[in-house]
């Protein structure tokens, strides 16, 4: 990746001066009024403006051309432009993706600068990483543009730790070679150091305290009846050492204020449960809010939790007035549960297919219905559909049967993909029109979730990895894979293996081929249109690090300000010097 | 220095000069210039055969000793000309005070130096004259506020010696203007008055200048070193027309340089000296 890029591109926004330069051109009398006794000395006369000072004409001359010169100049000079140096056109994006990175926005902002990032490296050759407790890939070095856009689309940090030197060491088995590597983070400490090519590190603002409520169940007390039970679960994933006392206030529709609170203390890195005993809700709509010290982030998708109430397939929730308070309550509740589609303005006509508002003469009044989608209602399965089976709405989901998935697999008209997924772990995929029989490995597969597809595949193959006993000699069969999927189309079409860009081997039969001697890290791409299949990490086994060169230093900077790096260097002063230059020629003019 | 303070410095520096005689011969009452008739002077001028009626007391007896004819001694008639100064007022000659000044200091001088000289000073300006009495008073109360060109002062009786106190600066030239004015004079002589920054502008940078003369008239311009550069080639090519026009009616041009700011005393000096070596004036 080489080339000119600028480090501050909001310093672009200086070249409004220009409009204000052209302005004062306008409006501003550069000429001062001088009386002389023979005009027609010093050129032909002309008229002036008997009736008094009016605008005159921009005058497009030297020192109106070299004054926005300077403006333009000085506007690039602020936008900090910064060249970078050639380092084999590879690029590997860390995210950070530990829990913290969710706290302040640091999510967004990292992935907002993770695009522009990936914009300004040249096309191809980019990899996104994602540094948990074990580094994984979110989009190989083959992924293309729009592959590289829809994985980070998909970010979303769920670690409870990042080690960043881990992600940072299998960017570089990667690519095999010296990769530029730049590592998005709001830590400020354990920071990676550069094994190989060049390094820099980006520190997001945002580290403190960092809350989540991570469960919450809601369930018909067996042995009471009447009663029923509230089980939520918070994790502290501060990068503090100390603790953060919450109160958990429960909400009700109903009620204009907190029906309880109750405090909780949790300790760094640990899950705490709480359970609370409630006389039966059953007909309610219950919202869970975590209140944490001002100075605490607690992840806002889980502080605010909409709880149904005992769920059924279809529930039918008699509302006596949808207006006001009571319409946000619902949508703020909704929301939080990130699981359904939320309407803007819950009222009739104008719901989502799964939620919908409509007038129920049962209840005396509106009514919202949620339901849940069945295989016999085609058209439901909107592309994409995750069900997440730790979510609420899942909890009565008999997981054995999965009988609204897995007993009837004729759907029509069904979507590309269904994940079902229980909490972050993955347990069966579809797609379409067939299912894939998959036997996951759940303890090696975090998942980010359906746009994150080439990490979902990666990390599916690092789990087939780990069964192959031995390496470089073993038949790789990609078919075991490949059988159940319908798009590959015959099995004879050829599939090639790569080492970051370069391509080591191929099947031309798409059978079998032999894997490489070295470790590493390979892509494995079938068919045009499906372009990761599989990628084998084999990092941290057999790196041999003492040939990569050691990275002189690395660049820890502020907010989205890149301060260069081992292979940038900072070109502002060549737009400020001609700037003044420019400045001082207009004001050397200017007096002669 | 106020209006009066100058008139009287100007009468003071002019005690010892008078205006320079003319080299033709002038008419007029009774003074010190040489006329051209036969008067009552010291000065011979010529004989004459003797007529019935004539002067018995002219008679050169001797010579009718030694010839036995009648032959008058004719002597030089000694008249008192007229001398017209004429005042430029356009506004151009207030531009800057130091030539307006100078304008004030030199028609007071002058006319301190024709009545040294028994000649008879008229002010002209304004279409009007002003001698006598009223000389004083209208040039203390001169405005310079008319338009550009010259005075185009009521024609008196006889030949007058004439001066004309201008900057020269018409758009259209001082020929016309020169040969008037050298037409029923016995002598002609402009008195070019310049300042300091009309000869060298100062001014560098954006301006807008504007004609003190031409209200409305305006000219945008950089003043850098090439425009003032072309403004010095104007300046130098119309000065030159100014004296070409002189020269083509025998007119004595005597081009004075003043400061842009007020006169001091050695300034009027200055311009004293200068009008006595260019011969406008000459020591008593």
């Amino acid at each position: 990746m080489s080339g000119f890029f600028l480090a501050n591109p909001g310093g672009l926004w200086a070249l409004a001066a220009l409009a204000a330069v052209a302005v004062l051109y306008l409006f501003y009398r550069r000429h001062r009024p001088q009386a002389v006794t023979g005009l027609f000395l010093w050129g032909v006369p002309r008229l002036g403006t008997a009736g008094g000072r009016r605008p005159e004409p921009p005058r497009l001359g030297r020192a109106l051309l070299l004054d926005l010169a300077a403006a333009a100049l000085f506007a690039l000079a602020l936008a900090g432009p910064a060249w970078r140096s050639a380092s084999g056109g590879r690029v590997a994006i860390v995210l950070d993706d530990s829990f913290s990175m969710r706290a302040r926005n640091c999510r967004a902002e990292a992935a907002k600068l993770a695009g522009r990032l990936l914009a300004e490296a040249e096309s191809g050759g980019a990899a996104i990483l994602l540094a948990g407790e074990t580094p994984s890939v979110l989009a190989g070095p083959g992924a293309d543009s729009a592959e590289l856009r829809r994985a980070l689309d998909g970010y979303l940090p769920s670690a409870e730790k990042a080690d960043l030197q881990a992600a940072v060491n299998l960017a570089r088995d990667l690519y095999g070679a010296a990769p530029s590597v730049r590592v998005i983070t709001n830590r400020d400490d354990g920071l990676p150091v550069a094994a190989g090519g060049d390094l820099a590190v980006h520190v997001l603002p945002g580290r403190g305290g960092n809350v989540a409520l991570t469960r919450l169940w809601r369930e018909r007390d067996a042995g009471e009846a009447g009663r029923e039970t509230l089980t939520l679960a918070a994790a502290n994933y501060s990068d503090s050492a100390a603790d953060v006392a919450l109160r958990i206030e429960l909400w009700k529709q109903a009620a204009s204020g907190e029906v309880f609170s109750e405090r909780m203390h949790l300790a760094p890195g640990k899950t705490e449960f709480a359970e609370i005993r409630l006389s039966s809700m059953e007909k309610e709509i219950l919202l869970v809010r975590l209140a944490a010290p001002p100075e605490t982030d607690v992840i806002a998708d889980d502080s605010l939790a909409f709880v149904p109430p005992v769920p059924d397939r279809t529930v039918t929730y008699g509302v006596k007035d949808l207006g006001g308070e009571t319409a946000r309550f619902f949508r703020l509740g909704l929301e939080a549960a990130g699981c359904l589609p939320v309407p803007a303005a819950p009222d009739g006509g104008a719901a989502a297919p799964d939620l919908s508002v409509t007038g129920n003469p049962e209840v005396r009044g509106r009514a919202l219905t949620l339901r849940i989608p069945k295989p016999s209602e085609p058209g439901v399965f909107a592309p994409p559909l995750v069900v997440d089976l730790a979510s609420p709405f899942c909890r009565d989901v008999d997981l054995a049967g999965i009988p609204w998935v897995a007993a009837d697999r004729n759907i029509p008209a069904a979507p590309e993909r269904i994940f079902v997924l229980a909490g972050d772990t993955p347990l069966f995929w579809q797609t379409a029109p067939g299912l894939l029989d998959c036997n996951l490995w759940p303890e090696r597969s975090r998942m980010v979730r359906e746009p994150a597809w080439p990490a979902f595949c990666a990390n599916l193959a690092a789990a087939a990895a780990d069964r192959l006993p031995g390496l470089g000699a073993t038949l790789y069969r990609p078919r075991d894979i490949l059988r159940r999927r319908p798009e590959t189309g015959a099995e004879s079409q050829a599939i090639r293996l790569f080492a970051g860009p370069d391509e080591v081997a191929s099947s031309p039969s798409g059978r079998e081929f032999a894997l490489p001697a070295n470790a590493g890290l390979y892509e494995l791409r079938g068919p045009e249109g499906v372009r990761h299949l599989a990628v084998l990490p084999f990092y941290g086994k057999a790196s041999d690090t003492a040939n990569l060169a050691r990275t002189e230093r690395v660049v820890v900077s502020e907010g989205m300000r890149e301060e260069g790096g081992p292979g940038a260097a900072d070109l502002t002063w060549l737009a400020l010097l001609p700037g003044l230059f420019a400045l001082g020629l207009n004001w050397r003019l200017g007096r002669k | 220095m106020r209006r009066t303070e100058l008139l009287s410095l100007a009468a003071s520096l002019a005690a010892p000069y008078r205006v320079r005689p003319p080299d033709a011969a002038v008419r007029g009452p009774a003074g010190v210039f040489a006329g051209v008739g036969d008067g009552q002077s010291v000065d011979f001028h010529d004989f004459r055969q003797y007529l019935p009626g004539d002067d018995l007391r002219r008679v050169d007896w001797r010579a009718y000793a030694r010839t036995g004819q009648m032959h008058l001694k004719l002597f030089r008639e000694e008249v008192s000309p007229v001398v017209e100064l004429h005042l430029d007022t356009s506004a151009s000659m207030a531009a800057y005070p130091g030539k307006e000044q100078a304008a004030l200091f030199l028609a007071a001088f002058l006319r301190a130096a024709a009545l040294a000289a028994e000649a008879r000073p008229v002010l002209c300006r304004d279409g009007k004259r002003f001698a006598g009495g009223e000389f004083e008073p209208a040039l203390a109360a001169t405005e310079f506020a008319g338009a550009a060109g010259g005075s185009a002062a009521a024609a008196g009786r006889g030949r007058p010696l004439r001066f004309f106190l201008s900057d020269c600066l018409f758009e259209d030239g001082v020929l016309p203007l020169f040969r008037n004015h050298a037409a029923d004079a016995l002598s002609f002589c402009p008195v070019l008055i310049l300042s300091q920054s009309e000869r060298e502008p100062p001014w560098r940078g954006f301006h807008r200048l504007h004609d003190v003369e031409l209200p409305g008239a305006g000219l945008d311009l950089a003043l850098d070193e090439s425009a003032v550069s072309g403004y010095r080639s104007r300046l130098k090519k119309h000065l030159d027309g100014v004296a070409d026009a002189a020269r083509r009616h025998g007119a004595g041009l005597v081009a004075v340089d003043v400061p842009d700011g007020e006169l001091g005393r050695e300034d009027c000096g200055t311009l004293v000296r200068r009008l006595a070596a260019e011969r406008a004036v000459t020591a008593r």
